[in-house]
């Protein structure tokens, strides 16, 4: 089969992305596949017309590969791709929407406001933020709403350290939302075709549980697969995570965050193209549920091949 | 005021493309550093991509290999007495390439490989026109084709393998770049890392530097010196009077402390600045580079403490910690490294039974900070040394290339060798592709330098050594770099008026009297990595301040390169950096309810900005 790997591209992760596409390109020669690698750019559709693969394979992460944009093109072109729809990926990709979309369906999410620069520019958003602090108390955590990774994330411990926390997730979108910061266990779930994998834990190596930057450094985290759970909460964290994913729209695979505490799961955020890297979390879960990454592979095309089989 | 310590083992990471300037930080993992000077404020996002770790397993070239493991460890003396197994195998036919005629010679290797024809006759080959005439453009020309001819019939491997009986058995070579070993893949190495690899990252800020080598975007982040000027018919000749005098000898080992002729090169350079070292004292490194790593190799254990400028040579800082160093950073102002708080430091070392290895300085024009430190400091800096013995490493890649003010002694002068290591390069006078630098040590330090450089690479290319003896020869070479600060004093004053143009009154920057750097540094309340990802956007880049110190210091500087982009790129990259900073401004105003008036009764608050105010900002 001819498979098109999308990876590169522009967006502020396009590190990764080549990582991921790399190892992709690596399982699809290895499964026999015919590998057409694209490191997207202005001649993307021409490459895809002229070069008619039978799939898509979409290793981008952030911005343009992650946000639907990509996705969107290939739907027009009538080629199937691996991962959610043009729709879901949207939505995944933008904090404010996958929240909204998680509320509604009922599912707990730490509380937030969202604002674009347009409402502290033109109608005087500061003077809501006292009345906004004391809804969510400190610390507070600061995002871009469309954001990679970790970039532009900043923690509030007090008020005035807020405009200048806005200013850096400003750096990232127009938008930026503010959220109750919610003290627990980090996991996440990947979700293959409709069927959750084992939980991943980060657990902090160190350092004093309160001190938020440094408990976030690299290094300082190990991940844990499975995570060690009660019956009772993995039940309830995959359920969650599950909800969360249908939620968006997703389809073919995604990876939810979440927090745990004593109320339960809190969920974050879903994310529509998961890390393939060596390290990421998704080949990780897939591993421990006894799939290799090129039986991942495998089953992510067929996926996309073969929606209904999900 | 408090030095920060950080120790490395937890930390991590700055790699940088040494010279080049392209580079990338991890998370420092503070030991005591401050906690709002932190970075990775990384909460509810730690399951992205952000940890991930290039663990790349690239095949390592293996042409080393054999060579390097015939090598013992002999104190000096040229490598082809110790450790070139070629010598048994080829010793008796080494008079013949020295043959002045490469056809001949061409016509002699066939004869030695038993007339097996390796490579088909591809007309004449390289300095066919005859020993001592200068090939033509024409020649040159053909030349190049007969190289192309050649390269692909090397790549014919069923021409150049003989069959033998465990070939079956041998894997056929793939063409993609790596091959990915199955699942597992970090956890099949992870156990057989060293426990020094841990402070070796890649991260996200890795990725967004990355990006910056997109070809539309106006790059100031780099530490390129402009190669551009130098003329390739020189070049040309040079290369073929090596190739039609010396091709033997240029393809040969050298001795590991480098060839005496390269010494008497880097003699004339030192004697520039008014240095006289011993030759014999001094050691041909592969570039700078390699000075500060076997510097660092002789002097440092596990633990112990280097002490180096805060802001630092970005580029050193991953040397340091690949010896699981204790790297310490001293306050720079305008004068270059804080003499007393250096003082005072070494008091505290001292009172905790603990002595610094050594002190790592660029006194001239430093990279990042552009600042050259001051004659009293420089007196200072080689007093305390001698008084404590300790070492300073004195790292001067660019005290050539002054455009302005009095030239000052190099520490090495100042303290006559004994207590500093002198670190040079040709790279910012001549080319970093050489990769050519050196280093003066006291003599035992030297004859440790010169065994761990022994295990490392044997040699410094011999062929970039004669490149640079045939260059030298002709007596040009302060001429040329006469040419390069005209056209690097031309981009720097076109940088700093485009900072007082482009850049809000709150900001500063020095205005470095050489070198390839400028440092500024923004209102507090702009973090220059986050910066750099709207600039990005806006296709320009520059270096977060954050890559040139170990404890997560440097968040609102910048450093900005003017030696690697024309004037045109300059005006436009800072203004375009500029009008980042300025949206970034405004917007702070809007969130804290102060509207921002014209600036010009505003005064940098002290201690926040070390650095010289912008005359005219």
């Amino acid at each position: 089969m001819k498979v098109a790997v999308l990876k590169g591209g522009r967006s502020l992760e396009r590190g990764v992305s080549l990582r991921s596409g790399a190892r992709v390109e690596d399982a699809l020669e290895r499964l026999g596949h015919e590998v057409l690698a694209i490191d997207v750019g202005p001649d993307l559709v021409q490459r895809l017309v002229a070069d008619r693969p039978d799939v898509a394979f979409v290793a981008m992460h952030g911005v343009g590969g992650e946000d639907g944009t990509v996705q969107e093109l290939l739907e027009i072109l009538g080629i199937p791709f691996t991962g959610p729809s043009a729709a879901a990926c949207a939505r995944c990709m933008d904090k404010v929407q996958g929240k909204d979309a998680i509320d509604e369906a009922g599912l707990p999410t730490p509380d937030w406001f969202a604002f674009n620069q347009t409402a502290f520019r033109e109608f005087g958003a500061a003077d809501a933020l006292g009345r906004l602090e004391e809804t969510l108390g400190f610390p507070l955590v600061v995002k871009p709403s469309r954001g990679g990774s970790s970039l532009g994330v900043r923690f509030a411990r007090a008020p005035g350290e807020v405009p200048q926390a806005l200013v850096s997730a400003f750096s990232y979108d127009d938008r930026v939302l503010l959220e109750r910061f919610v003290d627990g266990r980090e996991l996440a779930v990947s979700v293959l075709g409709d069927k959750p994998l084992p939980v991943v834990e980060a657990i902090l190596l160190e350092g004093d549980r309160y001190d938020f930057e440094a408990r976030y450094e690299i290094g300082r985290t190990r991940f844990v697969c499975p995570a060690e759970l009660s019956a009772e909460e993995e039940r309830a964290v995959t359920e969650a995570a599950l909800g969360t994913y249908r939620a968006l729209g997703c389809s073919g695979f995604a990876r939810v965050d979440l927090i745990l505490d004593d109320e339960g799961p809190w969920l974050l955020e879903a994310n529509a193209i998961p890390g393939l890297t060596d390290t990421s979390l998704l080949p990780q879960a897939a591993e421990a549920a006894g799939l290799s990454f090129e039986q991942l592979v495998e089953r992510i095309l067929d996926l996309a091949l073969h929606p209904a089989a999900a | 005021m408090m030095p920060f310590r950080w120790a490395a083992p937890a930390g991590a990471l700055l790699t940088e493309d040494a010279e080049a300037g392209v580079f990338a930080l991890g998370a420092p993992v503070a030991g005591d550093a401050e906690p709002d000077q932190r970075h990775h404020e990384d909460h509810h996002h730690r399951f992205e991509e952000e940890g991930d770790r290039d663990h790349d397993h690239r095949r390592q070239g293996d042409d080393e290999g054999e060579g390097a493991a015939a090598a013992p460890l002999a104190a000096t003396g040229p490598v082809d007495e110790v450790a070139d197994h070629d010598a048994a195998e080829g010793g008796a036919d080494r008079g013949h390439h020295r043959s002045d005629n490469p056809v001949q010679q061409e016509a002699g290797d066939k004869a030695d490989h038993g007339g097996e024809d390796r490579h088909p006759p591809t007309g004449r080959a390289v300095g066919a026109g005859g020993a001592g005439e200068h090939p033509d453009r024409d020649a040159d020309a053909e030349v190049f084709q007969n190289l192309h001819a050649r390269k692909l019939t090397i790549c014919d491997r069923g021409a150049s393998i003989r069959h033998t009986p465990w070939m079956a058995e041998v894997p056929e070579p793939t063409h993609r770049r790596r091959s990915h070993a199955g699942t597992r893949d970090l956890e099949r190495y992870a156990g057989l890392f060293a426990e020094r690899t841990t402070v070796m990252r890649s991260s996200a800020m890795r990725d967004l530097m990355a990006i910056t080598a997109r070809p539309e975007v106006i790059s100031l982040a780099g530490g390129l010196p402009d190669t551009s000027t130098f003329p390739p018919q020189s070049f040309a000749a040079q290369m073929t009077r090596i190739a039609q005098e010396s091709a033997a000898e240029a393809l040969q080992y050298g001795p590991t402390e480098g060839f005496e002729e390269t010494k008497d090169c880097i003699l004339e350079v030192m004697g520039a600045e008014g240095m006289l070292p011993d030759p014999d004292d001094i050691i041909v490194t592969t570039g700078g580079q390699q000075g500060i790593d076997l510097v660092t190799k002789t002097l440092v254990d596990p633990g112990d403490v280097v002490i180096c400028e805060a802001p630092t040579y970005p580029g050193a800082v991953p040397v340091f910690c690949s010896y699981q160093a204790d790297v310490v950073q001293v306050e720079c102002d305008e004068d270059g490294m804080d003499i007393d708080v250096l003082e005072q430091l070494l008091g505290e070392l001292r009172a905790e039974g603990r002595r610094p290895k050594f002190i790592y300085s660029v006194p001239s024009f430093q990279n990042p900070a552009g600042v050259t430190m001051s004659f009293e400091r420089r007196q200072r800096l080689v007093e305390l040394a001698r008084a404590n013995e300790i070492l300073v490493v004195e790292d001067n890649p660019y005290g050539l290339l002054r455009y302005g003010g009095e030239p000052m002694p190099p520490l090495y002068q100042l303290d006559g060798g004994d207590f500093v290591i002198y670190i040079g390069t040709f790279s910012k006078i001549l080319s970093p592709g050489i990769r050519l630098g050196w280093t003066v040590a006291p003599p035992p330090v030297l004859e440790k330098i010169v065994l761990g450089k022994q295990a490392t690479d044997l040699c410094t290319s011999t062929l970039t050594q004669y490149f640079v003896r045939e260059y030298f020869a002709e007596r040009r070479w302060q001429r040329y770099i006469e040419d390069l600060i005209e056209i690097y004093r031309e981009r720097r004053d076109v940088m700093v008026q485009a900072l007082r143009d482009n850049f809000p009154a709150e900001a500063t920057w020095t205005e470095p009297e050489g070198g390839l750097f400028i440092w500024a540094t923004l209102p507090d309340y702009i973090d220059t990595s986050d910066l750099l990802a709207k600039a990005l956007r806006a296709d320009v880049a520059f270096v977060p301040g954050q890559a040139a110190y170990v404890d997560g210091r440097g968040r609102h500087s910048m450093r900005l390169n003017f030696s690697g982009v024309t004037a045109d790129e300059i005006r436009e990259g800072v203004r375009r950096i500029g009008e980042v900073i300025a949206e970034q401004v405004e917007l702070y105003g809007t969130l804290t309810g102060e509207q921002r008036l014209p600036p010009a009764e505003e005064e940098p608050q002290p201690n926040v900005v070390p650095f010289r105010k912008a005359e005219g900002a």
